[in-house]
């Protein structure tokens, strides 16, 4: 997996808000029932990761340290698999992601139109988040959409098929 | 050509799951019922005489995986259903987990009593929040009416089932990559031997089955093993759910008799033909990894037979349509994109090899390219896979070789031509508009 090009370290500032927005304590209770469905309690790691960033909108360098000493496993372990998985954060990321599937299917019926129009539309790069705050817009790895091709994800919410540029950029914006 | 549905048989339009009720309605569990009254050697007996093979891409018999299980271990065994349907031109698998839930979560119960499994993990992508949802839903719907959890069907039995959810990693959908991204870790491949079936979850017995082979169970146990013969042939047995995508008028998916229907029939009888009225030029039928084919040999039924002996492999069975407009060095670049960015990158031929893949047909793409990198080009995919297989710890390096040698096979004269020509006619019109593909921004 390739790693991000900008590797800049969040911000404390950023990490704190973060890290206020819930506290590990009142996560607790969810993330004990997600550890009693495996034997071994590392292997709730990926559920865990999702309850925490879904909660705290990245994960937090805190985050790593507390998950580390909740699953008793080493904190490089969680380092490590953040950095792995392309949908784990580990930088401040807008209010949603959007993935734009630039996979072949995609490719194929007009995906690097869409891409282009999104760029261009919110005055930023693929992986960079809209000045608003509201939309990190990155280009995916197939998104198992081809039917609706080209597509997008706005994590963990809607999916949207059948793009053109101008429909993917009215979606973005009309969106409440 | 006719159509045989069994898989989607009862199953709701697009954007519905089917509830609880309406699968025990259709007839649903009635294979649980059945199922518990057998020894689990009389279900694996069952599944190996239907010949079921692995849906995933590997064709594997399922049936035969189940008999690997050692015996008296005093081990727990675990089932893992991959769900992790990552392939590019794969999405059928979604169908299943988002209309017929389920179907799935029953043969998860069946094949777990068959091989001794008392919990049951279904990895579903991250990019499947929907999926992740429909079976989250259908499995509240399961425990409450006793066909998962502490006494399944008032048997005495346990079975659990949950959903783990990946993040983002196509090498999770190997197995042993599964495996790893279950325990908690990076979604890294393991070396076979041992086997999963042996040493696989925590060290232990572990089946890892695909979605669509699982919801085969419940119809091969139900209507027995004749009925599900009917369909396909004595290689490829039962019906086979399809993915069209690409350059066709209506792209979808189908669940069809494989011994009955070509990829011809495919793309022109259910997904309205070539788009835009134009001519075909290339097909990869079964999903990214496997060899693309050019339109001369796509009269072939879509057995696992059939589309080996056309040049190609049936995989995963998403079929992804390229009209006679595509420049295959622009869809070769996409997809080398692809496997570099998804190699895991623990061994070197592929870690290395994929990047380097990346960056010759790119440079082709460009038109910074020479006649002598489209050899380079071929020499780097037999160095770090393809005929040689067997250099990497997992199948992902000779899933980028065999697109980049068929694409070189079949279609030299596009690389010919952008060699000659200064790039791909996409990279020029992309540069002539002064994009970033100038700066070197492929897409």
């Amino acid at each position: 997996m390739s790693a991000p090009a900008t590797r800049t370290a969040p911000s404390a500032e950023a990490c704190a808000a973060a890290d206020a927005r819930a506290s590990f304590d009142a996560l607790r209770p969810r993330l004990d029932a997600l550890v009693a469905r495996y034997p071994a309690r590392g292997a709730a790691l990926l559920p865990v990761l999702w309850e925490v960033q879904t909660a705290r909108g990245f994960v937090t360098p805190q985050s790593v340290r507390e998950i580390a000493a909740y699953l008793e496993i080493p904190a490089a372990q969680v380092e490590g698999v953040v950095t792995f998985y392309t949908m784990f954060r580990d930088r401040p990321v807008g209010r949603e992601v959007v993935m734009v599937c630039k996979t072949l299917s995609c490719r194929l019926r007009g995906a690097q139109d869409v891409l282009d129009a999104l760029e261009r539309k919110f005055g930023i790069h693929l992986g960079e988040t809209t000045k608003d705050g509201r939309y990190t817009i990155e280009a995916a790895e197939c998104l198992g959409l081809c039917d609706m091709a080209p597509c997008m994800l706005v994590v963990d919410g809607e999916r949207f098929g059948d793009l053109d540029p101008e429909k993917a950029v009215r979606i973005l914006e009309e969106r409440a | 050509m006719p159509l045989a549905p069994r898989l989607m048989k009862d199953a709701p339009p697009i954007g519905r799951r089917q509830t609880h009720d309406e699968y025990v309605a259709a007839g649903g569990y009635d294979a649980l019922q059945k199922a518990l009254g057998m020894k689990p050697e009389e279900i694996t007996q069952q599944v190996l005489e239907a010949g079921v093979r692995g849906r995933g891409g590997a064709g594997f018999p399922a049936g035969r995986k189940w008999t690997f299980v050692p015996k008296n271990t005093g081990k727990p065994v675990y089932l893992a259903c991959n769900a992790d349907e990552s392939e590019p031109g794969c999405f059928k698998d979604r169908q299943i987990m988002e209309r017929v839930p389920h179907l799935l979560i029953e043969g998860c119960v069946i094949a777990c009593r068959a091989i001794g499994a008392q919990s049951a993990f279904i990895y579903c992508r991250g990019e499947y929040p929907h999926s992740v949802r429909a079976l989250e839903e259908a499995l509240a719907e399961a425990r409450a009416a006793g066909k998962v959890g502490n006494d399944v069907l008032g048997s005495g039995w346990r079975c659990d089932v949950w959903v783990h959810k990946g993040a983002g990693a196509y090498i999770c959908g190997e197995e042993t990559g599964l495996l790893s991204s279950i325990e908690g870790g990076r979604g890294y491949p393991r070396i076979k031997p041992p086997f999963p079936a042996v040493e696989g979850l925590w060290g232990c017995p572990t089946i890892i089955n695909n979605v669509e082979t699982l919801a085969n169970v419940p119809v091969i146990v139900r209507d027995g093993v004749a009925a599900f013969k009917a369909a396909g042939d004595d290689d490829t047995t039962g019906t086979r759910l399809v993915g069209i995508s690409g350059h066709v008028e209506r792209p979808g998916h189908v669940e069809i008799d494989p011994a009955k229907t070509t990829i011809r029939e495919l793309i022109e009888v259910h997904a309205g033909g070539v788009w835009k009225g134009r001519k075909l030029k290339a097909v990869i039928p079964g999903g990214s990894s496997v060899p693309v084919l050019p339109a001369s040999a796509i009269d072939v039924p879509f057995t696992y037979g059939a589309v080996r002996n056309a040049g190609s492999l049936a995989g995963a069975a998403g079929v992804i349509v390229m009209d006679e407009t595509t420049c295959m060095v622009d869809a070769l670049v996409n997809l080398m994109q692809f496997y570099h960015h998804e190699s895991c990158g623990q061994c070197t031929p592929c870690r290395e090899g994929t990047g380097w893949l990346e960056k010759l047909v790119t440079r082709i793409w460009k038109g910074e390219g020479a006649a002598r990198d489209i050899d380079l080009l071929d020499s780097v995919a037999d160095t770090i896979g393809g005929a040689q297989a067997g250099k990497t710890i997992c199948f992902l390096a000779d899933s980028a070789v065999m697109p980049t040698k068929s694409f070189l096979k079949h279609f030299r004269a596009d690389f010919v031509r952008a060699v000659e020509e200064g790039g791909s006619p996409v990279w020029r019109a992309r540069a002539g508009q002064g994009a970033r593909a100038a700066a070197g921004a492929h897409g």
